[in-house]
């Protein structure tokens, strides 16, 4: 297995008014060609700021990288000008926005917006590039008689599928899929995803999925990562993360939503807060919600420990300094 | 869109007819018999009476509105009580003068304010951007009559660049006497226009849409003119189309500074010598002026916004 | 339902300390207003020395013509100089003060009640009435609000009562609109709803419920409106449509100052930073409000 994408101890924070925000601290995942590669966590956890800083699409200011690489098949992202990562952008890696009743240019007819981006990448004439806009419509199930209309005379539905279209029109390497399902209603959802899923595999393209829904995630993704108040707190294949999740955050996450399978009466969602990213606190960033939390938890930070070649996390309990059983047996 | 055309068009009619008819109103308010204004004080009370059925003024407020609609229908605005001549045939003369002028006062306010928003925006809270916030407030709080006087002042005395009134004559002649006057009439427009530029770039700036361009690998120019400014020139067309109103109402003042040969100074002048024809006519022309430049930047924002577009398409399969 | 009105009426108070202090935290808009409220001091000032005087500072030092001192330059003794009569600009324009501000805030103050009385209607019966009535408004913004005054201003005679008149008509229509869609998203909602299943009359939800929250939008748009209104004035005084001479208001001060521009420049440029300054403060103290009552709107 190539990696395709490998983002190495990536840190990035805004500086506002109220202070500054520590949106990710020290991120490293990586995905392989081919895989799908899910990202979970709560709002505000960093996804967003991690797929945007992977494209170099970072407002700054107020951003500021801090650190960090950002490997594309070996080639360092961060150390390009930006007229060589515009060819990146679009070209290698392309993105789906979480939004798409408002990632669509209003004004321009959605048939120009896919040809745009064919015209800026590919050395082929403008006929050509429609007609190869046309093409990815129909591949997303649009008629190609509508590529004349406007961003709103589409459902979200539709307007999703149109951005993916556009984002794969030049046939890139990664897909980012920032929450791509989140605005849709349930039913559009899987149709949308299963679209995703297939033209991923049609065109060997590996995707890094954004996303907050566990279910989501089981049935998409090869590999995962758990993020938590801009760290990475687990991270492994869907079966090491579904079947044998170590972090206390990771088993709030699974206790906070319906199984099928288990007749529980309650759900248990996890305590608390996500912690102000202004003044993120001292040791383990989630020992303020954790039951086993301890006072190393409170005073030190702990360290990624592999559980198996390929799961890693990030815990005391992984690393043998706090006990479950604490808490567990009282 | 030539249906959508032909409705705006129709519904023009009204407020047309609406507008004329209280300015039509306001004017018959005013002090004075129209017979012994045109006669002096000493005419005998039959002329006065002759007169008067002679000017249809013995006939109902509405009767002498609509003799009024039906003679300037057919381009008759009715004669001056000063000096017999044709209404009409004065404010065709002068008509194009302050149209040329409030159209180049449009033209300044645009062709600087525009760009000079856009920089602002891309550059917010920079040197360009703070300087163009603090010239723009002074600007829209300087009355434009005031302005012409500084432009004569700087420009045409102690510089001599530009003559200081009137209006030359061949085709340099004329646009190197429009310039300080156009300055003038546009300037307040100007400082809205980069005000309102700037505001609205910075509230496009942050839609999803600008990131997914920037996502589609896009150069920053084509993202500003393509992307950005078509976006962000929907609501400011709006604004230009009503500011041309206060263009019109600017020309009169600014005609009066530089002695500028146009309807605005015609109108002052016959107010002075209580010349109602002369008034009525120009205000009159000048309403429905403003009235079509409306509808034009109606159907303009129409078609820059597709949206608006095919509201109008689907509420005509509506009905 | 009456969740929101007991919410509202408790946290009344803190809203408007919270404007308050987003208010005194924009520097600039501070400013404005205490230059504006400068402004009114020196006006209300004048006023009192005329009455107690009995008007011979008046008859002295602003309309007595010194033919000897004509265009005098700025000097230690005319610190603003002399007109083409040998009157200090100085004394005229701190007279003419008045004028300009009370016209202004005199005449938006109309505007605001009338266009706010129609557009309140409009907005809280909709249906014919509203349609009547904003039709109405349609055909008086049809008129460009400058021409329309100089048609007034034309019909009626140049006079400081006529003036007034001229300036506040035009603006009528742009409150009615304002009023009408504050009234139209207030008036749906539900404590509105609330009050009217208890049984209150249509004046005790439009005086006591809809207005004051409908409030804010009119208070920005009447400061902004004042600050129009003071050019307009200036605009008409200077074309001879408005005050009066020898009447010392700012923009009739002007008037003169284009035939002696060669020889007096000081009479064309003070006035104008006088009325600049005034517009400026006002359309600072608007802004500022506006961002204090809707932090949302600004950028």
């Amino acid at each position: 297995m190539t990696k395709l994408l490998e983002v190495k101890n990536l840190t990035i924070c805004y500086k506002t008014d109220l202070g500054v925000v520590n949106a990710l601290n020290d991120v490293s995942i990586s995905v392989e060609e081919g895989k799908t590669f899910g990202l979970v966590g709560e709002t505000g956890a960093g996804k967003t700021t991690l797929a945007k800083g992977i494209m170099r699409l970072t407002p700054i200011p107020p951003g500021d990288v801090k650190s960090g690489q950002i490997l594309y098949n070996g080639k360092d992202l961060m150390k390009l000008e930006e007229a060589e990562i515009r060819k990146i952008r679009g070209k290698h890696i392309s993105m789906i926005f979480q939004d798409p009743m408002t990632s669509l240019n209003p004004v321009m007819t959605v048939g120009d917006q896919i040809a745009e981006v064919v015209i800026n990448h590919e050395n082929i004439s403008v006929k050509d590039a429609y007609v190869k806009t046309n093409e990815m419509l129909e591949l997303v199930e649009i008629p190609s008689e509508r590529s004349s209309e406007y961003p709103h005379q589409f459902s979200g539905g539709m307007k999703q599928r149109v951005i993916i279209a556009m984002a794969l029109a030049c046939n890139p390497k990664l897909l980012i899929a920032d929450e791509p399902t989140t605005a849709l209603d349930v039913t559009i959802q899987a149709q949308v995803l299963e679209m995703m899923k297939e033209l991923k595999n049609k065109f060997n393209t590996s995707v890094l999925l954004i996303t907050h829904d566990l279910g989501v995630v089981a049935q998409n993704c090869d590999d995962v990562a758990v993020i938590y108040a801009g760290e990475v707190v687990e991270s492994g294949t869907v079966r090491d993360i579904f079947k044998n999740m170590k972090h206390p955050y990771t088993e709030g996450l699974f206790a906070s939503i319906p199984n099928i399978a288990e007749d529980v009466r309650r759900l248990k969602p996890i305590d608390g807060l996500m912690p102000d990213p202004t003044s993120l606190p001292k040791g383990c960033k989630f020992h303020t919600r954790c039951k086993y939390a301890q006072d190393v938890c409170r005073n030190e930070h702990p360290k990624m420990t592999l559980v198996n070649d390929r799961h890693i996390v990030r815990c005391f309990i992984q690393e043998n300094l706090v006990s479950r059983r604490d808490i567990d047996e009282k | 869109m030539s249906k959508y055309i032909i409705k705006r068009f129709l519904m023009l009619i009204p407020v047309l007819l609406g507008a004329t008819f209280f300015v039509f109103c306001i004017m018959d308010m005013s002090p004075g018999d129209p017979a012994v204004i045109i006669l002096g004080p000493d005419a005998s009370p039959e002329n006065i009476a002759d007169l008067k059925v002679e000017l249809g003024l013995d006939k109902p407020l509405m009767v002498r509105y609509f003799n009024f609609i039906g003679n300037l229908i057919k381009g008759d605005l009715g004669t001056s009580y000063k000096n017999n001549i044709s209404v009409m045939d004065q404010i065709r003369d002068k008509l194009p003068n302050t149209f040329l002028l409030a159209l180049s006062g449009m033209l300044v306010a645009v062709v600087v304010g525009i760009p000079v928003g856009i920089i602002s925006a891309k550059k917010q809270y920079s040197v360009f951007d703070n300087v163009t916030m603090v010239v723009t407030l002074i600007l829209a709080a300087s009355p434009a009559f005031w302005l012409g006087l500084m432009l004569v002042l700087l420009f045409s005395l102690n510089l001599g660049w530009f003559p200081s009134s009137g209006m030359g004559s061949g085709f340099g002649g004329v646009i190197k006497s429009l310039i300080l006057p156009a300055i003038t009439v546009g300037s307040n427009t100007a400082a809205l226009v980069a005000r309102m530029t700037r505001s609205s770039m910075l509230e496009v700036i942050r839609q999803d849409y600008i990131d997914t361009a920037r996502a589609k690998g896009l150069k920053e120019s084509v993202i500003t003119y393509k992307h950005m400014l078509k976006n962000a020139l929907i609501p400011i067309i709006t604004v230009v189309g009503l500011q041309f109103g206060v263009l019109l109402g600017g020309s009169v003042m600014t005609e009066t500074v530089f002695s500028w040969p146009g309807v605005g100074r015609f109108v002052v002048e016959a107010i002075k010598t209580k010349d109602i024809p002369s008034v009525l006519g120009s205000v009159v022309v000048l309403c429905i002026l403003f009235s079509f430049v409306n509808l034009f930047v109606d159907i303009l924002y129409a078609y820059v916004d597709p949206r608006i577009k095919s509201q109008y398409k689907a509420g005509r399969s509506s009905k | 339902m009456s969740n929101i009105t007991k919410h509202d009426s408790e946290k009344s108070r803190s809203l408007w300390q919270d404007v308050a202090r987003r208010f005194v935290n924009n520097k600039l808009a501070v400013c404005g207003l205490i230059f504006f409220v400068l402004l009114i001091l020196i006006s209300i000032s004048t006023i009192m020395i005329d009455i107690i005087t009995d008007n011979s500072i008046y008859n002295e030092y602003v309309v007595k013509q010194n033919l000897a001192e004509k265009l005098a330059k700025p000097s230690l003794e005319h610190i603003f100089g002399c007109d083409e009569f040998g009157r200090s600009i100085f004394f005229r324009m701190v007279w003419g003060t008045r004028y300009s501000l009370f016209i202004g805030i005199i005449a938006i103050f109309i505007a605001t009640v009338i266009g706010g009385f129609l557009g309140g209607i409009a907005g809280y019966y909709g249906g014919k009435i509203d349609n009547v009535i904003m039709r109405v408004m349609d055909v008086f913004l049809a008129i460009p609000s400058m021409v329309m005054a100089i048609a007034l201003v034309a019909a009626l005679g140049a006079s400081t009562f006529n003036l007034l008149l001229s300036i506040a008509i035009p603006q009528i229509p742009r409150f009615a609109r304002i009023v009408r869609v504050s009234v139209m998203s207030v008036k749906d909602m539900e404590f509105i709803e609330a009050a009217k299943a208890v049984g209150a009359k249509d004046k005790l939800i439009i005086f006591g419920y809809i207005l004051p929250n409908a409030m804010a939008p009119i208070i920005v748009q009447a400061t902004l409106g004042t600050a129009n209104a003071i050019l307009a004035i200036a605009g008409l005084s200077y074309l001879g449509l408005g005050v009066q001479p020898p009447t010392p208001e700012w923009g009739s001060i002007l008037t003169s100052a284009r035939m002696y521009i060669r020889d007096a420049w000081h009479i064309s440029v003070i006035p104008g930073i006088g009325i600049m300054l005034t517009v400026l403060s006002l359309n600072l103290f608007g802004d500022g409000l506006r961002d204090a009552l809707d932090p949302k709107l600004k950028n």
